[in-house]
C-alpha cells in the first residue's frame, strides 16, 4: 500500500491549488476543479487506515479541501457531509486548523443559506465569527469579513433588521482595520447605511457613518483602488455624502417639526429622536479617528424659528452641493428626487415660521424649484416624475391657497393660488385616466391608488373654495360646484365598487361632503 | 360602507405599468431522452400555467404552480410565437411607440433560439430576424407619404458597465448613462448606424455579437453573464400637409434585450463577479451596498447608487406608456429544476417590475381632518343659507347648533391616531406612562380640534352672513 509520503502529498496541494485557480471554458465551467477533486480523493484513499498524528492532520486538511470543492461544484449534499465528517478531526487541532473552520463554517453557513435553513445557517456563521474572537491573531481577516457579510445577510434575512446593520457596519469596520477595501465603494456604502439610522433618528450615529465616509474618501485610495466606482461617474460619491448630510439635516427638521406640531412638550422629545449616550462599538470606526458628533447625549430638536433655520441653511448648503454635481442636463432622475427633498426641506420650516406671507414665500420657493423641471420634462420619457412633480405641485399650491384663505387675504388671491392647484390636481389624474391601454384608477396598485383618490378628494374640496371666491359670474361658480360633486360621487362610487383599505372613515364622510354639497348644489339652482 | 361587497383590485396585466411574461419551455434533447430523463414541468397552454414538480420530493407532493401571461410548451413554432408575443409590440414601435422584448433563461434553455434561432432558415429563426423583416418590410410598403429612418445600436451591461458593441474598442471603453429631460435616459457617445434594409442591420448584429465575443475572452469575461441590448430606433415622417410640406415626425424604439441568466458560478467568491439573480445569498463583498440598500427602506429615501443600469436604461418601458413582454426559457428535465424554478421566480418579480412615482405627501395626511372641517363649515353654510330670511336671529341659533363640538367619533379617531404615532415611534403603549402620554396627547388634540372648529364657524358665519345678505337682495330684488 503506497503511503501518502510528505513530498508527493505537497507536491499534489501545488496541482490542486493551480487547478482551483483556473478558468474553465464556458461549456465545461467545472472542469479543472473535477481534476482537482480527482487528485484531492486519490491522496485522501492512499492514506486510509493510517494512525499516526500526521496522517490525521493530512486527511482533516484534505477532507476540508474536498468539501468545499464539492460545494463549489454543486454537490452541496456530499460536500456538506464531508465537510461535517472532518469538523471535529480540525476542531481538535484547533491550531493548526484556525483557517480552515473558518472558511468551513462559512461554507456550512451559505449552503444553508442556499436552503432557506437560515436559522442554521446563523449558527454556523456565529462558530466561525466565534473561531476569530478567540484567537484573533492567528485566524485570516478575510475570511472574519466574509464571515461578518454573511451574518448581516442571515440577519437581515430572518428580519432582523437592527443586526443586519450591526453586522453591515462590522464588515466596514472590518474592511477598514485590515485595508482591504475599495474607497468609493466603502464610502458609498457607510452613506448608506447612515440612511438607516437616520430612519430610527439616531442622529448621533448617522452623523458618525457620515464622517467615516467623508474621513475614507479624503484618504485617498485603499488597498483596492477604484477611482470612479464601477458603473457610476467620477463625483457620485462625494455628491452622495454631501446628500447623506443634507439628508441628516432634514430628517432632523422634520422630527423637529413634528415634536413642534404634537405640542412640543419635553417629555415627549424622545418620541421623535433617540438621543445616544454613546456610538455602538460597531459604528465607531475608531481607526479613522473622527470627531465627536454634536449629537451625543444631547436633543437635536428645537422648537424656535432660528434653530429650524440654522439647520435649514446647513441642509440646503448640502442639497446645493449635491445638486452641483447631479445637475438636471444629466442626473434628471437624481436632480429630480434631490429637488424634491428640497421642497420638504421648505415645507418643514414653515411650520417654525409665523408670518403667513413669509410661508407663502416659502411655499412659492418648493413650487419654483419644481417647475423649473417639469417645464421641460417629457413626459414620454419621465413618466413617474412626471406625475410627481403634477402632485406636488398641485399639493403645494393647495397649502398656499390654504395658508390666504386662513389668514383672510382677499379672494382673488385665494382663488388663483386654488386655480393654479386645481390644474395640476386635474393633470395628474388625466395623465393616469389617460394611459395607453386602458389606465385610470383601475389599473392602480394600492398604495398608488390612496394618492389617486386623494387627488380627487382635494380637487373637489378645492373647487368647492373656488366657488366661493371666484371672482367669475355665477355660471362659471356653479360650474366648480358640478365638477366638485363628480369627483366626490367618483370617490363613493368607486371605493362602492372596490375594497380600499383604510378607507372607511374618509368614505363616510366623502359620502357625507357630498350629500351637503349636493343641497348647496341645489340651493345655488333655486336661486 | 359593507365590508366584503366588492373586491380588491386585481393587478392588470394588460396595465402599461405591469411586464408581460410569456414562458417558453423547449423539448428533451435527445441526450436528455436517451439519458432517461424525465420532464417534470407540465404545461397548460390554456389557462397559461405550468406546474413543476420537485423530482427530489415524493411523487405525492404536490406541484408548484405558476400563472403566466402566455406559456408555450415545445410544439410552438418561432413564428407563432413572434406573432402573438412580439409582433404587435414592433408594431406599436412602428407607430412611433416605445417597446421592449426581453429574453430570459439559461444557457441550454433554449434563450438563443428564441432570441436568435437560426438567421438562414425562414422556418427556425428566432425573434430578432423576424422582427428585422417585419420592421422593413412594414416600410416597403408603407404609403408614399411616409418617410422612414432606421438607427440600430447594440450595447452590453456587465457588472453594471456599459459597453458599445458597436465601438472599435469596444472591451475596453466604458460608457456613462445619462439622462436628458427631453430625450429621457441614453447612453453617452453610443455607436449608432443607419440601416437600410435587413442586410445591413442583420449585419449590424453579427458584428456586435463578434466583438462580445472578443470582449468575453479579452476581459476574461463570461458573456452569459451580461445582458445585451440592440436597440432598433425608426424615425416616420408623415406629410400631413401636402401643400405646405408640413410633416409629423413620430420616433419609436424598439429594445431587445438579452438577459443574463444566472448560471453556475464559481463560488468562491473573488470580488468583481456578479451576483445570481436568484440566489439567496451574496457571496462577493462587492455586494455589500446591496445589502445595506436593502435594509435601508424608509423615510430618509435612498441615496443614488450604482443602481441597475438596466433598469434605468429602459424605465420608460417600466411603467410607462410602452408595451414590454419577457419571455422566459426552461427546460423541462429534472436535473434542470432548480435552474427553472429560480427562471420562473424571477419572471414571476418581473410582473411588477415598474417605476414608482416619488410623493412627499402621505396621501391620508389630514385628509380626515379636512372632510370633518369642510363639513362643519358646509353644515353651517347650509343652515345659514336656510336661515337667510329669518334673519339674525335665526343666524345665531344655526351658530349655537353648529357650535364647535368634538363628536365621539372624532374623539375616538383622534385618539387612534395618537396611538398609531407612538406605536410607530417604538412605543410599548402598554405601560402606564405610555397611557398617560396617550390620554394627555388625545385631549390636547381634541381641544385643539375644538378650538379650530370653533375659529372655522366664525369665519363661516361671517361668510354666510355675506351670502346671506346676497340672496336676500336678490331675492328682494325679485
Amino acid at each position: 500500500m503506497t503511503t501518502g509520503n510528505p513530498a508527493s502529498l505537497s507536491e499534489t496541494w501545488s496541482k490542486v491549488e493551480e487547478l482551483l485557480k483556473r478558468r474553465d471554458p464556458e461549456k465545461e465551467p467545472y472542469k479543472s476543479r473535477y481534476e482537482a477533486l480527482k487528485l484531492l480523493r486519490d491522496a485522501r484513499k492512499a492514506l486510509e487506515g493510517n494512525e499516526g498524528e500526521t496522517e490525521a492532520k493530512a486527511r482533516a486538511a484534505l477532507d476540508h479541501r474536498i468539501g468545499l470543492t464539492k460545494i463549489s461544484v454543486e454537490e452541496r449534499g456530499e460536500g456538506e457531509e464531508v465537510l461535517l465528517g472532518c469538523l471535529d478531526a480540525m476542531r481538535e487541532r484547533e491550531d493548526d486548523f484556525v483557517h480552515q473552520l473558518q472558511e468551513a463554517w462559512n461554507a456550512l453557513g451559505i449552503v444553508c443559506f442556499e436552503r432557506d435553513l437560515t436559522s442554521r445557517a446563523l449558527e454556523y456563521l456565529k462558530l466561525a465569527e466565534d473561531v476569530y474572537q478567540r484567537r484573533p491573531g492567528d485566524a485570516s481577516q478575510n475570511h472574519f469579513c466574509l464571515t461578518l457579510f454573511y451574518l448581516a445577510q442571515a440577519y437581515s434575512n430572518l428580519g432582523e433588521a437592527e443586526l443586519g446593520a450591526k453586522y453591515c457596519a462590522l464588515t466596514l469596520d472590518s474592511q477598514l482595520r485590515a485595508g482591504t477595501y475599495a474607497t468609493h465603494d466603502w464610502a458609498q456604502n457607510a452613506v448608506q447605511l447612515a440612511g438607516f439610522y437616520l430612519d430610527k433618528a439616531r442622529f448621533a450615529t448617522a452623523h458618525n457613518l457620515l464622517q467615516a465616509a467623508g474621513e475614507v474618501l479624503q484618504r485617498g485610495a485603499g488597498h483596492q483602488e477604484d477611482s470612479t466606482p464601477a458603473g457610476g461617474s467620477e463625483g457620485d460619491v462625494p455628491a452622495n455624502v454631501s446628500l447623506g448630510w443634507a439628508k441628516l439635516g432634514l430628517r432632523v427638521l422634520v422630527a423637529a417639526k413634528e415634536w413642534k406640531l404634537g405640542g412640543g412638550r419635553e417629555e415627549e422629545r424622545g418620541d421623535h429622536e433617540e438621543v445616544e449616550e454613546e456610538v455602538q462599538p460597531e459604528l465607531r470606526f475608531e481607526t479613522l479617528a473622527l470627531r465627536q458628533s454634536p449629537h451625543l447625549g444631547r436633543s437635536a430638536l428645537f422648537l424656535d424659528f432660528e434653530a429650524a433655520r440654522e439647520c435649514f441653511n446647513e441642509a440646503m448648503r448640502r442639497f446645493n452641493e449635491a445638486l452641483d454635481h447631479y445637475k438636471l442636463d444629466g442626473w434628471v432622475t437624481e436632480h429630480f428626487q434631490i429637488s424634491m427633498e428640497v421642497s420638504a426641506l421648505y415645507k418643514a420650516l414653515t411650520v417654525f415660521e409665523r408670518d403667513p406671507h413669509r410661508i407663502c414665500v416659502m411655499h412659492r420657493k418648493r413650487a419654483k424649484k419644481i417647475e423649473l423641471i417639469s417645464e421641460d420634462l417629457n413626459p414620454k420619457y419621465f413618466p413617474s416624475i412626471h406625475k410627481s412633480t403634477l402632485l406636488e405641485l398641485a399639493d403645494v399650491y393647495r397649502e398656499i391657497m390654504d395658508v390666504k384663505a386662513r389668514c383672510g387675504r382677499p379672494d382673488g388671491k385665494v382663488f388663483r393660488a386654488g386655480r393654479e392647484s386645481a390644474r395640476r390636481y386635474r393633470a395628474f389624474l388625466e395623465a393616469i385616466d389617460g394611459e395607453e391601454g386602458g389606465g385610470g384608477a383601475e389599473s392602480l396598485e394600492e398604495d398608488d391608488l390612496l394618492y389617486y383618490i386623494k387627488a380627487r378628494f382635494e380637487l373637489g374640496r378645492i373647487l368647492h373654495k373656488l366657488q366661493g371666491c371666484s371672482p367669475e359670474g355665477a355660471e362659471a361658480r356653479k360650474g366648480y360646484l358640478a365638477e366638485s360633486l363628480g369627483h366626490l360621487q367618483w370617490i363613493e362610487d368607486f371605493t362602492g365598487k372596490h375594497d380600499v383599505e383604510g378607507f372607511e372613515q374618509e368614505r363616510a364622510l366623502c359620502v357625507e361632503m357630498k350629500d351637503l354639497l349636493q343641497q348647496k348644489f341645489a340651493l345655488m339652482s333655486a336661486s | 360602507m359593507a365590508k366584503g361587497k366588492g373586491k380588491k383590485l386585481p393587478a392588470s396585466s394588460n396595465s402599461p405599468e405591469c411586464v408581460k411574461v410569456v414562458v417558453r419551455c423547449r423539448p428533451l434533447s435527445k441526450g436528455e431522452m436517451s439519458d432517461g430523463k424525465k420532464s417534470t414541468v407540465n404545461i397548460d397552454t390554456k389557462r397559461g400555467q405550468i406546474a413543476i414538480k420537485n423530482p427530489k420530493l415524493d411523487e405525492k407532493e404536490p406541484a408548484k404552480q405558476f400563472t403566466f401571461d402566455i406559456v408555450y410548451n415545445w410544439n410552438t413554432e418561432q413564428i407563432t410565437l413572434y406573432q402573438e408575443t412580439a409582433s404587435p409590440i414592433v408594431d406599436s414601435c412602428l407607430e412611433g411607440y416605445n417597446g421592449t422584448i426581453f429574453c430570459y433563461g439559461q444557457t441550454g434553455t433554449g434563450k438563443t433560439f428564441t432570441m436568435e434561432g437560426d438567421l438562414s432558415d425562414d422556418k427556425t429563426k428566432g425573434i430578432i430576424p423576424n422582427a428585422f423583416d417585419h420592421v422593413f418590410r412594414a416600410i416597403e410598403t408603407s404609403q408614399d407619404d411616409k418617410k422612414f429612418l432606421v438607427r440600430a445600436s447594440f450595447l452590453e451591461i456587465y457588472n453594471e458597465e456599459v459597453r458599445d458593441l458597436l465601438s472599435k474598442n469596444s472591451a475596453n471603453t466604458k460608457l456613462e448613462l445619462k439622462e436628458n429631460v427631453d430625450t429621457g435616459v441614453y447612453v453617452k457617445n453610443l455607436t449608432s448606424f443607419v440601416v437600410k434594409g435587413v442586410s445591413e442591420i442583420r449585419n449590424v448584429l453579427a458584428v456586435g455579437k463578434k466583438n462580445r465575443t472578443v470582449g468575453t475572452t479579452l476581459m476574461n469575461r463570461d458573456s452569459s453573464r451580461s445582458h445585451s441590448i440592440f436597440t432598433i430606433v425608426i424615425e416616420c415622417s408623415e406629410t400631413v400637409n401636402q401643400e405646405s410640406g408640413d410633416s409629423k415626425i413620430r420616433v419609436g424604439k424598439l429594445n431587445l434585450v438579452d438577459l443574463a441568466g444566472s448560471e453556475r458560478q464559481s463560488k468562491t467568491g473573488a470580488t468583481g463577479e456578479r451576483l445570481k439573480e436568484a440566489t439567496k445569498i451574496n457571496l462577493s463583498l462587492s455586494a455589500l451596498g446591496n445589502v445595506i440598500s436593502a435594509l435601508v427602506d424608509g423615510r430618509s429615501g435612498h441615496i443614488p447608487y450604482r443602481d441597475s443600469k438596466l433598469t434605468r436604461l429602459l424605465q420608460d418601458s417600466l411603467g410607462g406608456n410602452t408595451k414590454t413582454v419577457m419571455v422566459a426559457n426552461i427546460g423541462p428535465a429534472d436535473y434542470n429544476y432548480d435552474e427553472t424554478m429560480s427562471t420562473l421566480r424571477y419572471a414571476n418579480r418581473a410582473k411588477n417590475i415598474k417605476n414608482k412615482p416619488r410623493i412627499n405627501e402621505d396621501p391620508k395626511d389630514a385628509m380626515l381632518r379636512e372632510f370633518q372641517s369642510e363639513i362643519a363649515r358646509l353644515k353651517a353654510q347650509l343652515q345659514n343659507a336656510a336661515g337667510s330670511g329669518a334673519g339674525e336671529a335665526a343666524g345665531s341659533s344655526a351658530r349655537a347648533a353648529a357650535a364647535a363640538e368634538v363628536t365621539e367619533d372624532d374623539k375616538e379617531q383622534i385618539r387612534r391616531e395618537v396611538e398609531e404615532e407612538m406605536r410607530g415611534k417604538g412605543d410599548n403603549l402598554l405601560t402606564p406612562e405610555s397611557k398617560r402620554k396617550l390620554e394627555a396627547e388625545s385631549e390636547e388634540r381634541c381641544r385643539e380640534a375644538a378650538r379650530n372648529l370653533m375659529q372655522e364657524q366664525e369665519k363661516l358665519r361671517r361668510e354666510a352672513e355675506y351670502h346671506g345678505r346676497g340672496e336676500r337682495a336678490r331675492a328682494e330684488g325679485g
